[in-house]
């Protein structure tokens, strides 16, 4: 590790590697901000790896939280230039099914306009031919500008625009207290969570930027930010089903939401009051994935019999206002928290609430307030300028077409030429599925943060695809150990935590083709190559 | 269609069976509804790992008395196990299948991992080792085919070097692999083995492994020759100075390829019919019997038997299905052994046990299955259809097959 | 509908069933002789679940080299219809319009009917150097291949003048599904069905209307054309059903097409072909199992014969059928080929860019040949036959001729009592 990192007194300090606090480095660094980002794990690994990854149009929040509304639909058009590639601008559907009241409709497509999003009634009929795997008994649609949006590949562009920009940036450094000079706040204490040695860094101002962990990171400062932690079950099936988003046009409630992306569709999601001390440990239950697809199988009855590749859970980040027990009432607006004279901490912002859709503007939020204290006058420019991977460029096909190139130009945008593709090796294929090459991994590790199996799932989609990591993750294991120099047990450990990950999120649906695909997984892992869980003394508990 | 024995599943235990009751002069068609997961193999047959306790066995025929009483095994008898054991090796070299190994002793086969497990029979030129400590060679040369990304030679080289044997990484190519990589996706063990199976590639590859000046004592690389017969593995073998052993890969498995080509290739010749790619749609069961079954090939033909074999292996084959609600036998609806709730199917670690490893259908101690509570006597389950065993913690899941196909055909020969 | 929640599973032909086991790849005769096709599980299901996201997904060119022979599925565990799945990307995505090339090659129909016209100055200058110098450099149809003759004399016609009147006489009746092989090129077949047929009391007629079964048009791209064929073709059957005859064919890619691609690919309704549609030898193979009727074959016929499995009747799964009944036949040493791909794959093989693929896929199969030493080779497919007569030196017969050659008519017709 770059010692200078530690040694450099920096502007801003951002803690939390999800959507806003990448964003936040971004803005921070364009405004010429010196800025450090730290992450306790890898990017992505809260709430923004692990909701639908839609893009809303905002018309879910028109009815009952109109500055939602404005601010989604402000920022879904925002988004679909500065983060061209890694969204898909689908368009969405609002039915009404016969057990819902249609009289709704009227009231919503009000809201929408009211809010600047343009809802369009369209006949059922024509709502079936726009989407045909809509459920045929619907009695009323409304088509709204929603698209899809990948949280993972958006969170990435952030963090590498944020470094071109000159910000600093560590994964798997967690926060562990707080340098605090005659009552304000200097910096951070770090913990390697990866080789366990201790280290500080010093801002002006830091920013807590860490979603449901905020609310303990605040705690760490003594400073009281209430959040509400709800958790949000999703299941991800094993094509696509729909091409449109399909929605519920209806009060929001459970598993209304089904959305395209990549090459599968995501129903959510549920939502239960959890406690704070659970959330880094996130089950789906039974009872989640029965709602789940009772509800999702009313949007498109063909989620009935569709293959189920696997369920996750995400903990929404919402400040706590009132005791609703749902968690949806409350509004998602953002919260940006000036410690200084919210509590007489100086050098302290928090910035939470809000979702996905809005990270960027949270980040303006937040990077304004840090501006006004440290008497910058730059303008926020995050807006107007594209993100890498964005811009304007097209991407030559290559002549020898070779198939992985749309996979690569789909996660990388115009960076994909970037990706070596010059010869038969790198152009091999390690996941099958998902189209990912050997290039790819090799950039995704040389550029993107990546030491483990885990983090190329997250930035390139290894093992994400229909069969959860078959082979690719033994081959990915081999180039992991090649280029990261690690010593084969770390390499090994990091294969068995990867195995057991996906299978977290397979046994919750191990029926069907996916309990036979785990039991190929198995055979292949356990019987043919043997491999052992590091814990694997208690591997015979029953008899 | 009149045959003395149907086999529905055509995979190492219905291959198994049918030979054994061809031999024995019976009319015998097994039915396949696709290719095996023989596909998957290490080049190995493991009769029993590990014991009930999960520590490695010594002697597998030892085992058995302390295993589950509902696994096959324990049905069949240690002493029958340890002559089926014999027949089995015999049947393998009658269809050309060479392997070293006894019943007696398991050895130690090398996986893909560079980990040793526990093996009864190997198949001649693959690497083993008699023991769990220690390989038999001080140092070999390990070569790998460049851009073959199923051997994973980084743990290999790291899995033998901790057993104190030096490895030198040698990464080769000829003319015609190199073409080969041209396909991103399809430089795989089976389609290299096809390139190495002309002279001319052989002599290619073998002028490579002997151009190393390495003091290795012998050569180890991956299973990438003689896919349907073992004459391009012998023909490169010879060619080679040094001792040249194989070592299994990610699948496909070539060695798996060949048992299953050769196994399926004597089937024929004794006379056996061999449906490839047909699925037995229904089977017609009157007053506790089977009495015909028919295919999604052949239509309303009535294929009848004295006697039925399931042999369609576990969830993978779709000898067994599961779906939101239970866990079940495709075809006739057998009776299975498996939790009702479906919580109780899995383990939330995948490295603990997995109830649903050891469902299967239900049998009596003759393997006759039942249907609804009543055996049906004339219909008999082997292989991984059977329940009672985990073969994934055991690895004993080929054994399973051979013991258990071996036992109901000699139960059916000798009219028992 | 809480009631059948993930009770079974339903997809595009069976496209999520695949457990990526690569399993296919194994048995796919294409991938294994060229790296430039990504080998049936990245062309079938793979590659499916992108371009259900995006056309763009959709690659031609590599799906172009797929040469339709089902082998995948064959070996697929699942029931995956992995060959179905990439057949049907090529019709659903392609914008491309069909070349001449493969316009000309697709329709047999029409090329038969305005060949025999003239058959002998087309089967000259099919042959002649500079005519197959231009075919191979304009129109891109391989110069090493050679077109089968033409008939002068079509089997249709044949049938009318020489052998319609008496097939009245017979009590039990078959529509006979001739197909374009038999008759533009090759009415002997045809002939040597309906002697078959007729000695075992079964008179031949001829459906109302035939077109050519379409599984040219299909895999050249041009499915309308192939549908309204195929409507004509269920329509026919119909008919013939409806008058108690039972439809029968000799070649198995037609009748593999007409009873499965007219589902899988065309989603035409086809039940009355499933259910009526047979091929000859199965047909005639189930009567004799079943005692219905009873053959005598010619003391004198010896004959050493190797068996070879055409891709699509592998599929069909029927070889079981063809070798049945040739085995029935005294005087005949049996032998069964390894089932293997040819080459040929219909009009595949006559590409000039396929051309070397289609002779290196086959050379495996050549050399079994070679080394069987057989007066005949014996196959149910009229492409396997071309190819296999162009590539080795042994003449290739339907198992239908076989029959003829070896029956003893008189004597068939005595046993059953005509």
């Amino acid at each position: 590790m770059n010692t200078s990192i530690f040694e450099k007194h920096y502007d801003i300090i951002i803690i939390g590697g999800g959507a806003t606090g990448a964003g936040t480095a971004r803005d921070c660094a364009m405004r010429g901000l010196s800025t450090l980002l730290v992450e306790r794990y890898d990017f992505t690994t809260g709430a923004t790896g692990r909701n639908h990854g839609l893009l809303h149009s905002g018309a879910r929040y028109a009815v009952t939280d109109q500055e939602s509304a404005t601010e989604c639909i402000d920022e879904n058009m925002i988004l679909r230039y500065i983060a061209k590639p890694y969204v898909e601008e689908h368009d969405g559907l609002f039915i009404t099914l016969p057990e819902d009241d249609l009289a709704y409709q009227e009231k919503f497509v009000e809201s929408c306009w009211k809010a600047g999003i343009n809802a369009k009634i369209i006949d059922p009929k024509e709502a079936i031919q726009m989407e045909p795997s809509v459920n045929p008994t619907l009695i009323g649609a409304v088509q709204v500008p929603d698209g899809s949006i990948d949280p993972f590949r958006l969170t990435m562009a952030n963090v590498l625009d944020a470094q071109l920009h000159g910000a600093q940036v560590l994964t798997y450094h967690e926060v562990t207290g707080f340098i605090m000079e005659n009552g304000r706040m200097m910096g951070v204490y770090l913990r390697d969570n990866i080789t366990g040695e201790k280290r500080e860094a010093r801002a002006e101002i830091t920013i807590n930027a860490a979603g449901i962990w905020g609310t303990l990171v605040a705690r760490m400062a003594g400073v009281n930010v209430s959040m509400f932690p709800a958790k949000g079950s999703l299941l991800i099936f094993g094509h696509r089903v729909n091409n449109m988003v399909i929605n519920r046009c209806r009060k929001p409630a459970n598993a209304d939401i089904l959305v395209p992306g990549d090459a599968i569709t995501v129903i959510g999601t549920t939502s239960d009051r959890v406690p704070i001390e659970s959330v880094d440990d996130m089950h789906v239950t039974p009872e989640e994935v029965e709602v789940l697809l009772s509800e999702g199988a009313k949007l498109a009855p063909a989620l009935a019999t569709t293959r189920i590749l696997r369920a996750y859970a995400g903990v929404r980040p919402l400040v706590a206002s009132d005791n609703d027990p749902s968690g949806r009432s409350i509004s998602r607006g953002i919260v940006c928290l000036d410690h200084e004279t919210r509590d007489g901490l100086a050098g302290f912002i928090t910035i939470t609430g809000g979702k996905l859709m809005t990270y960027r503007m949270m980040a303006e939020v937040a990077t304004d307030m840090a501006c006004s204290k440290l008497g910058v006058q730059q303008k926020c420019q995050t807006a107007t300028t594209p993100l890498p991977g964005s811009d304007k460029s097209t991407v030559e096909e290559p002549e020898n077409h070779l198939y992985a190139f749309n996979a690569r130009v789909g996660r990388h945008g115009t960076l994909a030429p970037s990706i070596a593709a010059m010869d038969d090796y790198q152009n091999s294929l390690v996941c099958e599925c998902e189209e990912v090459s050997v290039g790819e991994v090799a950039h995704a590790i040389e550029n993107m943060h990546v030491r483990t199996l885990t983090q190329l799932r997250r930035r390139v989609r290894l093992g994400m695809g229909t069969c959860q990591g078959e082979l690719c993750a033994l081959r990915a294991a081999g180039i992991l150990c090649a280029s990261c120099k690690k010593s084969i047990e770390e390499e090994m450990a990091d294969l068995a935590e990867f195995l057991n990950e996906r299978w977290k999120g397979m046994y919750p649906v191990g029926w069907g083709s996916t309990l036979s695909e785990a039991q190929l997984t198995s055979i292949i892992y356990q019987d043919l190559c043997g491999i052992t869980s590091p814990s694997m003394k208690d591997r015979r508990q029953e008899p | 269609m009149k045959f003395d024995y149907i086999i529905i599943g055509g995979g190492l235990s219905g291959l198994t069976c049918g030979i054994r009751l061809s031999q024995a002069g019976k009319k015998v068609a097994i039915i396949s509804a696709g290719q095996s997961t023989l596909h998957f193999g290490s080049g190995s047959l493991d009769l029993l790992g590990y014991d009930n306790e999960g520590n490695i066995a010594d002697n597998p025929l030892d085992a058995i008395g302390r295993l589950n009483e509902n696994h096959p095994y324990r049905k069949i008898g240690t002493e029958r196990i340890e002559r089926l054991a014999e027949e089995a090796k015999t049947l393998l070299d009658d269809c050309g299948i060479h392997t070293t190994g006894t019943a007696q002793k398991n050895h130690y086969r090398i996986t893909p991992m560079g980990f040793l497990k526990p093996t009864w029979l190997t198949l001649e030129n693959y690497a083993t080792s008699p023991s769990a400590s220690e390989l038999p060679w001080k140092s070999v040369i390990l070569a790998n085919v460049a851009g073959f990304l199923d051997f994973p030679i980084e743990f290999i080289s790291d899995g033998l070097g901790k057993l104190g044997t030096r490895t030198e990484v040698e990464i080769i190519s000829i003319p015609a692999l190199k073409a080969r990589r041209h396909s991103p996706s399809e430089m795989r063990s089976a389609n290299i083995a096809k390139i190495l199976s002309s002279e001319e590639t052989l002599n290619q590859i073998a002028e490579v492994l002997n151009s190393m000046e390495e003091t290795a004592e012998a050569i180890l690389m991956p299973a990438i020759v003689g896919l349907d017969k073992q004459d391009s593995e012998s023909s490169l073998k010879q060619k080679v100075r040094r001792p040249l052993l194989l070592l299994p890969t990610l699948p496909p498995s070539v060695p798996g390829i060949r048992m299953q080509t050769m196994l399926q290739r004597r089937f024929t010749q004794l006379g056996g019919l061999y449906l490839m790619g047909s699925m037995v749609k229904e089977g017609h069961v009157e007053n506790g019997k089977l009495e015909y079954v028919t295919t999604s090939t052949l239509m309303d033909e009535r294929l009848t038997a004295d006697a039925y074999i399931l042999a369609t292996g576990s969830f993978l084959s779709d000898g067994l299905k599961s779906n939101y609600e239970r866990i079940f036998e495709p075809i006739l609806n057998l009776d299975v052994t498996a939790k009702e709730n479906r919580a109780d199917w899995i383990d939330p670690n995948v490295f603990r046990t997995q109830p649903y490893q050891a469902f299967g259908v239900k049998t009596n101690e003759r393997f006759q299955t039942s249907l609804e509570g009543q055996t049906l006597e004339n219909m008999y389950a082997i292989g991984s259809v059977l329940g009672g065993h985990n073969a994934i913690q055991q690895a004993d899941g080929t054994g399973v097959s051979m013991m258990t196909a071996l036992a109901v055909a000699n139960q059916l020969i000798n009219n028992l | 509908m809480a009631t059948d929640l993930q009770l079974t599973n339903i997809s595009e032909k069976d496209l999520e069933q695949c457990l990526k086991c690569s399993i296919c790849t194994v048995y796919c005769p294409v991938s294994s002789v060229t790296p430039l096709y990504p080998g049936p599980k990245h062309a079938g299901p793979d590659g499916e679940r992108y371009r259900i996201k995006d056309r763009r997904f959709f690659d031609e060119d590599a799906l172009k080299m797929c040469l339709n022979c089902k082998r995948c599925e064959v070996a697929c565990p699942h029931g995956v219809q992995i060959g179905d799945i990439i057949q049907t990307a090529r019709i659903k995505y392609s914008r491309h319009p069909v070349g001449l090339r493969d316009f000309m090659l697709a329709n047999t129909d029409l090329l038969g009917s305005v060949a025999t016209k003239a058959a002998p100055i087309v089967n000259y200058m099919t042959k002649a150097a500079p005519v197959k110098s231009i075919l191979h450099n304009v129109m891109g149809i391989e110069k090493n291949r050679t077109f089968p003759d033409y008939t002068s004399r079509t089997f249709e016609s044949w049938y009318k003048k020489e052998a319609a009147a008496e097939q009245d006489k017979f009590e039990k009746q078959v529509s006979y599904f001739h197909g374009c092989y038999v008759n533009y090129n090759f009415p002997q077949l045809g002939k040597d069905l309906v002697k078959v047929m007729n000695a075992i009391g079964y008179g031949v007629k001829l459906l109302d209307k035939e077109r050519c079964c379409g599984i040219a048009l299909i895999t050249n791209n041009m499915p309308n054309l192939a549908r309204k064929q195929g409507k004509m073709n269920l329509k026919s059957m119909r008919h013939s059903v409806e008058q108690g005859r039972p439809i029968i064919a000799t070649s198995s890619t037609c009748t593999f097409t007409m009873r499965n691609e007219y589902e899988h690919i065309l989603h035409l309704d086809n039940e009355i072909a499933k259910n009526n549609l047979s091929l000859a030898t199965r047909f005639i193979c189930r009567l004799v199992e079943e005692g219905k009727v009873r053959m005598a074959f010619r003391k004198d016929f010896h004959m050493k014969v190797a068996y070879h499995t055409p891709c699509h009747m592998e599929r069909l799964g029927w070889a079981v059928y063809s070798t049945n009944l040739i085995k029935k036949i005294p005087g005949v040493d049996f032998q069964m080929l390894e089932s293997q791909c040819c080459g040929i794959g219909g009009t595949y093989g006559f590409k000039k860019e396929n051309y070397s693929i289609s002779q290196k896929i086959g050379e495996n199969l050549f050399h079994q040949i070679r080394e069987a030493q057989v007066d005949y080779v014996v196959t149910d497919c009229e492409t396997c036959k071309w190819q296999l007569e162009m590539s080795v030196p042994i003449p290739v017969i339907n198992p239908i001729s076989l029959l003829a050659q070896a029956l003893d008519v008189e004597e068939t017709r005595k046993l059953n009592q005509l």
